[in-house]
């Protein structure tokens, strides 16, 4: 390989991690600008436990998180067990993946309108019910990919050994598609922790999440806490897709 | 004793298994033999209750059981990628066929071990099928698929994915297994040398059909057929027409030959059209001039030749205008010296080794 | 026997739930389009029934409008500009990313694409909020670039809250998005095909030219499909990193959903930008379906 081109690669790699690579530093930075460093501080991440409204949002989008990766695996697992069985759903395929593609800005105003004309209060509810409509494509996906390396032949197997359908489902299906299953959980749940867009538009005054509380600080102080917060949200997510990597490589590049 | 009465199977247009009749014995090695596509595997599906046929009926022991699932037939597969479930220890996977039929844990693992021994796998128990080479798997899946004591066991070419080594050995033990436990084995494979070294007898397929039912001897001398002729080993077929029927010989008009006569063993009339069948082995070389050791006796030059170590396959392209392969064992007595393109040669047989098959 | 569902059963609960929650609310914002606002947000009566006349409130005004006022067309126009050059650039550094990786050694493989795939994996607003940082005036980027001009007797210049602020932000964002399908089509290449077309004298550039390139363009449509859709209707990058310079149609977007409480007209926007994007897409599907047959 050329060298000019791994030079190339380094200089690209680097330009993907400097920034993050500051964010980190930067919290434990002792001076209030993200400019010099002064010395080293766990100051801002002590004012993180001790800021009432973050520790709210914190659990908030713990919440959120929780039901909405809950509610969209159960509906995603489904979709993938149903289209394993009958390829031609192209309704079901559309509906499950067209919420990936869809900017994010047009999700969020749409459903903003529905639970408005609903007369649905703007709450964790809606913000709930929003993140599972662009979760359920990746857990499917995630599912699928399981699915498909699943030999037939072990579900015959299973029948053939005395297994009625249902138990070859419980005893051969379930066990083996589980990490897919699981991956697609920790990818809902870190897609929605993460997510801003839609939660903008769909959340109330009353209902702040971590990433809603982050853009308030961007729009009006930002001080270090901004990197406190966001480094420890890094290592949250970043744990959790590793994690979803290992279970079932492949998946993640669904996004 | 398994019975299958005309059995149809469709996909769309096309006919896997057509009006197919035949009777497996108990305790019989029963093999199914022909190209892909020929059915084979979709008949075998159908015993094992994967698939339904469209018509027909299949009975064990006199019961129907055309409409009985999978999971109540007492008949296990060995599925050609064994299907071992890669989730379950080698013991989980022996022990589920006992475990789905609501057996004592205590008495899964005794007989889990019993059988784990009875295939020499013993301290193997612990392991995931991942963990095991291709031999081991094959043993774990006929562990697994006579642990409840099938009354047939159904075989999907279970040794195609071994290498020729391993696979000869593993022929050798699946004849040695299938008179220990002594029920019927089905055994499907488009491997002709296979199906002639296991079986007691043997199904040749093709279309959906069985173009011929016997035991491997009789497979081999006496191929009904030119389709089974040519499947099962290699054989010179030349275009026949029967010229007149002398009390037990047929005289023969064969192309590139001429006349000759045959041994008549089956049904046949003047002017009907097949094919004369002479298998590589039983024709003869010899030099021209020297006596020739066959009855009929033709002149020709070798064409080219394939040196296979234990045989070499000649070429002969005859005077009178046929081509034939003839096989002669490397060390065999007589005529030493090597046989390079272009030599003169004469090829002999003794009538009884040609073969009339009608088409 | 216990049967296992059927698929049909199976495919009721995500199908209903998505036709309520996806489905539904897109056909609503279609219908919106054509409506009228409310004196105060959401919007007027379909029908209104004034001393006994009935008249039907619907609309083309919020598409007039739109055309109209050239304020939104420009908007368009940049944003448009916008998303097209975060996606040449995204090409011109992903390209080369996605073919060092798909040609590294299967052990480094995983690892390289792993990495790549994990900082989009991480918060939207932290990958942002970490260009604000780097691009802050009292920043060494700025402060070191700025020195520098001086040097060229040039004037400062102000990295943030500038559209190359919101163009740099864009790219970084969305390079993994051209990364990952351009891999996933590069890793396919049989390298044979490179070894056949050396063996018939073609140099490095050629052999990139005529067999690489040309068979890489369904990887290039979807990554390029990939990033131009969601750089197209950003609004959170030039929020926070436009200033008053650097604004986006999505931006638009959001005013009218949250502060103009303009329904309709921004159903309007919105349903444009879908447009814009379809168009696109489909000029993008044709074109892969002449590159599939040339290849």
């Amino acid at each position: 390989m050329p060298r000019l081109l791994i030079a190339l690669g380094v200089a690209l790699y680097a330009f993907l991690y400097a920034p993050l690579v500051v964010v980190v530093a930067y919290s434990f930075n002792d001076s209030r600008v993200n400019a010099e460093w002064v010395g080293f501080t766990l100051k801002w991440y002590e004012q993180l436990l001790t800021d009432a409204s973050m520790l709210t949002a914190a659990a908030n989008s713990l919440f959120i998180a929780l039901a909405s990766s809950a509610l969209a695996t159960l509906l995603g697992t489904l979709a993938a067990l149903a289209l394993a069985q009958r390829r031609r759903q192209p309704l079901l395929k559309f509906l499950t993946l067209a919420p990936v593609a869809v900017p994010d800005i047009l999700l969020g105003v749409s459903l903003l309108m529905l639970f408005v004309l609903l007369n649905l209060s703007l709450g964790m509810l809606s913000i709930t019910l929003a993140h599972t409509v662009f979760s359920i494509g990746f857990v499917m996906v995630a599912v699928q990919a399981r699915l498909a390396g699943l030999d037939p032949a072990l579900l015959e197997a299973a029948r053939d050994l005395g297994a009625t359908p249902w138990q070859a489902f419980r005893r051969v299906t379930l066990p083996l598609i589980l990490p897919g299953v699981v991956a697609g959980a920790l990818m809902a749940f870190t897609l929605s922790i993460d997510d801003f867009v839609v939660t903008f538009f769909t959340a109330g005054v009353d209902s702040p999440t971590l990433p809603l509380q982050i853009y308030a600080m961007l729009k009006t102080s930002v001080t270090p806490k901004v990197n406190a917060i966001s480094t420890l949200l890094m290592l949250l997510t970043l744990s959790l897709i590793l994690l979803a990597h290992r279970l079932s490589p492949g998946a993640l590049r669904a996004r | 004793m398994l019975e299958i009465k005309g059995v149809t199977r469709r996909f769309g247009e096309f006919v896997a298994v057509d009006q197919l009749s035949l009777t497996v014995q108990a305790g019989e090695f029963f093999t199914l033999l022909g190209p892909s596509g020929c059915g084979k595997t979709t008949l075998l599906r159908m015993l094992a209750g994967f698939e339904q046929p469209d018509a027909g009926q299949i009975l064990l022991d006199g019961q129907d059981l055309t409409s009985v699932p999978p999971e109540r037939r007492p008949i296990h597969t060995i599925f050609q990628s064994y299907a071992l479930f890669p989730h379950l220890t080698v013991a989980d996977n022996v022990g589920f066929a006992l475990r789905m039929a609501g057996v004592p844990k205590a008495e899964i693992r005794r007989r889990v071990a019993e059988q784990l021994e009875a295939v020499h796998l013993s301290g193997l128990d612990k392991r995931y099928p991942s963990e095991l080479s291709g031999g081991q798997r094959q043993r774990v899946a006929v562990a697994r698929a006579l642990i409840n004591r099938p009354r047939i066991l159904l075989l999907d070419e279970p040794l195609a994915a071994l290498d020729l080594k391993l696979r000869e050995q593993m022929q050798l033990e699946l004849v040695r297994l299938q008179r220990e436990v002594g029920i019927a084995f089905v055994y499907v494979t488009h491997d002709q040398s296979e199906a002639l070294a296991l079986s007691q007898r043997v199904a040749v397929m093709n279309r959906g059909r069985i173009e011929q039912l016997d035991p491997p001897r009789r497979l081999y001398a006496l191929p009904r057929n030119r389709f089974v002729a040519d499947f099962i080993g290699s054989c010179n077929l030349l275009d026949a027409e029967v010229r007149a029927i002398r009390g037990n010989d047929l005289l023969l008009a064969v192309d590139g030959i001429g006349e000759l006569l045959v041994p008549r063993d089956c049904e046949a009339w003047v002017g009907q059209r097949g094919a004369l069948a002479l298998r590589p082995e039983q024709l003869r070389l010899s030099l021209p001039g020297e006596p020739a050791p066959g009855d009929v006796a033709l002149d020709g030059l070798v064409d080219g030749h394939l040196y296979l170590g234990h045989i070499t396959s000649y070429q002969i392209a005859t005077a009178s205008g046929a081509r034939l392969e003839v096989q002669r064992a490397n060390g065999a007595p007589g005529l030493h010296q090597g046989l390079d393109r272009g030599a003169a040669v004469r090829v002999s047989w003794p009538r009884e080794a040609g073969r009339f098959l009608p088409e | 026997m216990r049967k296992p569902p059927p698929s049909w059963l199976l495919s009721v609960p995500p199908l209903l739930y998505l036709l309520a929650l996806f489905a539904l609310p897109g056909l609503l914002m279609l219908l919106v389009a054509f409506r009228l606002p409310g004196d105060y947000g959401g919007l007027m009566p379909l029908w209104s029934d004034e001393d006994g006349a009935l008249t039907v409130n619907l609309t083309l005004e919020n598409f007039t409008r739109l055309v109209e006022d050239d304020i939104y067309l420009k908007l368009l126009a940049s944003s448009l500009l916008y998303a097209l050059l975060t996606t040449a650039l995204c090409l011109v550094l992903g390209y080369p990313l996605a073919w060092m990786i798909a040609r590294s050694r299967r052990r480094w493989r995983d690892l390289l694409l792993l990495l790549v795939i994990l900082p989009f994996w991480s918060n939207f607003l932290i990958r942002i909020y970490a260009w604000m940082i780097i691009l802050s005036p009292v920043g060494a980027l700025s402060r070191g670039l700025n020195a520098l001009l001086e040097m060229l007797g040039l004037g400062p210049v102000q990295l943030m809250f500038s559209p190359t602020a919101v163009i740099i932000c864009l790219v970084y964002v969305h390079l993994p998005f051209m990364v990952l399908p351009l891999y996933a089509n590069l890793e396919k290449h049989d390298p044979a095909l490179l070894e056949a077309a050396r063996d018939l004298g073609a140099s490095a550039w050629q052999r990139f030219w005529r067999i690489t390139a040309p068979l890489s363009l369904p990887g290039v449509l979807a990554g390029s499909a990939l990033v131009f859709i969601p750089s197209f209707s950003m609004f959170a990058i030039p929020d926070l990193v436009g200033g008053t310079g650097g604004i986006m149609i999505g931006n638009v977007i959001k005013q009218q959903f949250l502060e103009a409480r303009d329904w309709p007209f921004g159903s309007a926007l919105s349903i444009t930008v879908t447009l814009v994007v379809l168009a696109l897409a489909a000029l993008a599907a044709a074109a892969a379906r002449r590159g599939v047959r040339h290849a």
